[in-house]
């Protein structure tokens, strides 16, 4: 397994994986749309300083999505889904998430990575507590989800708190 | 890549039912008559393998995006007399309609689909509007006598539940012509209400037309779906 750059031509799995409905108990419902509006997505998303997208790849297949976007609050918004039944509960999110945070912390010198997850959640839940991340909150009525306002966890990782090693660490 | 790497439902259940019951029998017949491909759009068959998987399936009926390769077919069928009887909002020249189906594949406040059956024939086209939280829907329907009063009804029942899981909708609301007894039946089936008759608010055939008004409300599809 491994988190490469998102690319255009990963645009097309990445649609097909939303659209199958399969991470939809566990992210923003979206309609399936046309493969041009997710390309104009991704197009926004290179064009945008704050807005970085990573590829979840396991023998040269894209099983997943992530990355760090515009934040709610303050540094950056976590994301991340994986399409494929088949690899959940094999670390792939704990090892994702904790690249991406990595890349974050010490590539984009970020002081703080936040992100929301629906309190049902647990493997997240796990994962991101795995990863660091601190619980912060429980935001209500703070996403409209399958029809419903539903509660959002909120959870933060600090850059002081992510162990990096000695020549990742910001000056 | 092609869609094949996620398997419809695979999970949590969407679609198994529109592989289990299958396509009815009529629907075969259907495809290898010869009219049917020269009626409008054409009816392709494409083995389900190679589609984009949608989770809007029902058990008679799904909903895939619209494309901008779809804008030609789509342009054919929608200049038919027979598919503009009903049809107030389309201009009768081909450039405008090419641009206003090709922004219905990109425009994020307009979520549109073909609808199809469960073995990959078009038959229509399904189309929502989105202003804040009201949205407005649209369906059109081939052959109406062909496709059958519980598929379209099917087909606006899913966009409808789609829309209110996805959007914070407070309603959705459709307008059709009070003349297109068909449709009322088929919005009345999906579970809208009517709420009156607008007056000379459509201009349809040369002349401003009443609209009725059908609406289904968010409390509506939410004790609905506690129901089911």
């Amino acid at each position: 397994m491994r988190l490469r750059r998102l690319q255009r031509a990963d645009i097309e799995a990445v649609r097909d994986g939303f659209a199958s409905g399969i991470a939809a108990a566990t992210t923003r419902w979206m309609f399936p749309r046309s493969l041009p509006s997710k390309l104009g997505w991704f197009d926004d998303m290179e064009a945008s300083k704050e807005h970085d997208a990573f590829a979840i790849v396991v023998n040269r297949r894209v099983v997943g999505i992530c990355s760090l976007r515009p934040p709610r609050f303050a540094g950056r918004e976590l994301t991340i889904a994986i399409f494929d039944p088949a690899m959940r509960g094999r670390g792939l999110g704990t090892f994702a998430v904790t690249e991406l945070c990595r890349f974050g912390f010490s590539q984009l010198r970020l002081r703080r990575i936040e992100l929301g997850v629906y309190p049902n959640h647990r493997a997240a839940i796990a994962c991101y507590a795995r990863c660091g991340f601190q619980y912060e909150a429980l935001l209500r009525r703070y996403v409209y989800h399958n029809g419903v306002w539903t509660d959002a966890m909120w959870m933060s990782l600090l850059r002081s708190e992510m162990g990096l090693k000695k020549n990742e660490r910001a000056r | 890549m092609d869609g094949s790497l996620w398997p419809l439902g695979n999970g949590d259940g969407v679609g198994k039912a529109a592989r289990a019951t299958g396509a009815p029998k009529a629907m075969t017949a259907m495809k290898r008559t010869k009219t049917a491909g020269r009626k409008g759009m054409r009816e392709r068959s494409t083995t389900s393998a190679r589609l984009p998987a949608t989770w809007l399936v029902g058990s008679g009926v799904r909903l895939r995006p619209v494309e901008p390769s779809d804008a030609r077919p789509l342009q054919r069928w929608l200049d038919r007399p027979s598919a503009r009887q009903w049809l107030s909002e389309l201009l009768p020249r081909a450039g405008p309609q090419l641009a206003w189906i090709a922004q219905l594949a990109t425009d994020p406040a307009k979520p549109s689909f073909i609808i199809e059956t469960s073995l990959g024939a078009q038959i229509g086209l399904a189309t929502l509007s989105v202003e804040g939280v009201q949205a407005k829907l649209g369906i059109a329907i081939q052959d109406t006598r062909r496709v059958g009063l519980d598929r379209c009804a099917e087909a606006v029942r899913l966009l409808a539940d789609a829309a209110f899981r996805v959007l914070p909708l407070q309603r959705i609301e459709v307008r059709v012509l009070p003349s297109n007894e068909f449709a009322v039946e088929v919005y009345e089936e999906a579970g809208f209400s009517r709420e009156g008759v607008l007056r000379k608010v459509a201009f349809h055939a040369g002349k401003a037309r009443d609209e009725l008004m059908l609406s289904l409300l968010w409390e509506e599809w939410m004790a609905r779906r506690a129901s089911i």
